[in-house]
């Protein structure tokens, strides 16, 4: 290849940028420099007004201007800095929010008000925070005047926590009554849904999900925090619950997802099982039955996402209830040519000493599931013998599986949603000629570890031990991803 | 191989495979065009590129051959994909490559990139740029791009006001 001539010419001024050139190196700044670059000329300040999207994070706790201005709530403490303190920043534009919505009564339109502006949003982060019930009508009404706006919105995240001043299916009634029609670019919704007061229900969050007609990636998770004495997953069935129409079934029914997280309650469960069995593309699906009416994991709502889905699936995640589910028939799990990763975690964890073997001993008279593309392979609360963890490693003939993982006993206690780990150690076994390794979780801590399997290489320790270095971060990392799966 | 001769505004002639120059969309779209219009299935396109000088031209053919097996990044691609990109996808030999330009020379390649329709080439000589005006002032910034406030009466001292909660922490 020739390249010619090297001719000297002046550099073009940045006055030649052409505005779409200009939104592109502008989108790369943050809030700061995007409002700092305004001030250098008429022509920047004009593209950043009009053609520039803003992400604006207003929790986030390290956004220190930004709580200074708006305070912790973000900017919900006043509808004045929405409509006079932040003209600078083109609502027209603004691209993703991320805040809480409400904090009692205080100036309760802002968010609103700021979201029917925003008529480019496409991803809304949105934590809706001890409402009462007087506002919380009107807010679903203000919702629904909002509601033009959200017609552009692909991604939307809903954390909803009631409280014992919010009669919940007040609200529920009223978003029903109110937004009635589509939301038609949702393609991600997640829910959260933080149940403060037990026995009510929050949005009907199936309803919403029906309205959107592209989404493939639902979240749909419920927390309990009223009783902290009770396992986290603790679930009363609420009073006050409407069924669901039929037309509303048929629309759940007939979503094509790719991704699928539930936590299964006994109410929901014939609209899970009717979901569940429509799907034909699910390629990720995490399930729990964290619910204590109900006599083992419900396999025969199960099974045909199996069947239907079988060409697509690439990651399963089953949480498991362990008190109930003494075998898992590890053979449905065969048979599954995409499948690379399988995880399936009993909780509560069982007391110590209670040895669920046929757990284990089924995984091992099942090879075919650990053939195909599976690439991790994973056991958590359940407790085994050193003995049969070798011989689950021996057992496996799959040069593709990179990671067996055995996590038992470690103890961790939930506390206004923050994780505690407590004495978890790791190590880690490459058996001859083998890809596979196999990661041990344990309670007792990293000298018995290390003298009890000194055959292991042992690879690090987690629960914030710096000492080790930064290798074990990378294992650490892996600990907190398989706990942030349940 | 088949080849495409790419002519510069100045008239400097640039000889590069086909495939090479169909990893720029305009090229492409040219070369593809120049398929359909031509008798001769052998005949050798030739493609005036008259927005782009030649020292210009040459470092985008250079980029496009050091990134010739690269993916092609659909140029639609989201902006938020587009940032990925450009941070994920900077490899030491670009960093050398951009090391010795001036902001003249990038200014030229972010507007030849974008001609072209070369996506990865404008992703990370727009990430340069927002690099070199990160943490400058207004006045560090236009000296740097040589550029004039053309404010008038107290517009820049009124949008600098509503921007002083967060510019000046």
């Amino acid at each position: 290849m020739s390249f010619g001539i090297w001719h000297e010419v002046a550099p073009a001024p940045a006055t030649k940028l052409t505005p779409q050139v200009l939104c592109k190196i502008f989108d790369f700044f943050k809030l700061k420099e995007k409002l700092l670059v305004q001030l250098v000329c008429k022509k920047w300040k004009t593209q950043i007004d009009k053609n520039v999207p803003f992400h604006v994070d207003l929790n986030d706790n390290n956004s220190d201007l930004i709580r200074q201005r708006f305070g912790t709530f973000g900017l919900v403490t006043s509808i004045t800095i929405v409509n006079y303190s932040m003209p600078h920043i083109p609502i027209h534009n603004l691209a993703s929010l991320k805040t809480i919505a409400v904090k009692e009564n205080v100036h309760k339109l802002a968010v609103f008000e700021l979201i029917s502006k925003a008529i480019s949003l496409h991803s809304l982060r949105l934590y809706v925070h001890h409402i009462k019930e007087s506002v919380a009508i009107e807010q679903i009404i203000l919702f629904a005047y909002a509601y033009p706006a959200l017609q552009n919105i692909k991604d939307l995240y809903i954390g909803y926590e009631s409280s014992n001043s919010s009669p919940i299916f007040a609200i529920d009634k009223a978003w029903n009554e109110i937004l009635y029609a589509e939301m038609k670019n949702v393609h991600r919704l997640v829910v959260d849904h933080y149940l403060c007061v037990p026995p009510v229900r929050g949005f009907d969050f199936f309803r919403l999900a029906a309205r959107m007609p592209k989404l493939h990636d639902f979240t749909y998770r419920i927390w309990s925090r009223f009783n902290q004495r009770q396992p986290q997953w603790y679930y009363q069935v609420p009073r006050d619950l409407q069924p669901l129409t039929l037309p509303i079934s048929e629309k759940l029914a007939n979503l094509t997802l790719t991704r699928l997280t539930a936590i299964i309650v006994k109410n929901d469960e014939p609209i899970w099982a009717m979901i569940l069995a429509k799907q034909t593309q699910l390629q990720k699906l995490n399930l729990c039955n964290k619910y204590n009416s109900i006599e083992g994991f419900p396999i025969s709502m199960f099974r045909p996402v199996l069947r239907n889905s079988k060409q697509s699936l690439r990651s399963i995640s089953l949480q498991i209830d362990a008190s109930k589910s003494g075998i898992i028939d590890m053979e449905m799990f065969a048979g599954l040519p995409s499948l690379q990763k399988l995880v399936i975690h009993a909780w509560p964890i069982p007391h110590r000493g209670y040895y669920n073997s046929n757990l284990l001993f089924q995984a091992l008279n099942c090879s075919s599931v650990v053939s195909g593309k599976l690439q991790k392979l994973i056991f958590s609360g359940f407790k085994f013998y050193e003995a049969d963890i070798i011989n689950l490693i021996k057992n496996i003939s799959n040069e593709d599986l990179g990671m067996v993982a055995i996590c038992h006993e470690y103890a961790f206690i939930w506390k206004n949603f923050e994780r505690r780990e407590e004495e978890m150690g790791i190590v880690r076994m490459i058996p001859e000629n083998k890809s596979a390794y196999f990661s041990y979780f344990l309670s007792r801590g990293p000298s018995a570890m290390v003298s009890s399997h000194h055959n292991y290489e042992f690879v690090g320790l987690s629960n914030g031990d710096e000492s080790m270095g930064s290798k074990y971060v990378t294992v650490k990392s892996q600990c907190v991803e398989l706990l942030s799966r349940r | 191989m088949a080849l495409v001769r790419v002519i510069s505004s100045d008239g400097a002639a640039f000889l590069v495979s086909q495939r090479l120059a169909k990893r720029s969309g305009k090229l492409k779209t040219e070369i593809e065009t120049f398929r359909k219009s031509s008798d001769n299935s052998e005949a050798q396109p030739e493609i005036r590129i008259v927005t782009i000088r030649a020292e210009i031209l040459r470092l985008v053919l250079q980029w496009l051959q050091q990134h010739q097996n690269d993916p092609v990044l659909p140029a639609n691609q989201n902006e938020q994909d587009g940032r990925g990109d450009a941070e994920m996808g900077q490899s030491q030999w670009d960093r050398d490559f951009l090391a010795p330009m001036d902001l003249g020379i990038v200014m030229e390649l972010i507007l030849a990139a974008n001609h072209l329709e070369v996506k990865g080439l404008l992703d990370i000589t727009c990430k340069l740029v927002e690099s070199k005006i990160t943490g400058r002032t207004v006045d560090e910034i236009r000296t740097a791009f040589k550029l004039k406030s053309d404010f008038k009466g107290n517009e820049e001292e009124q949008t600098r006001l509503e921007n002083r909660w967060c510019v000046e922490n």
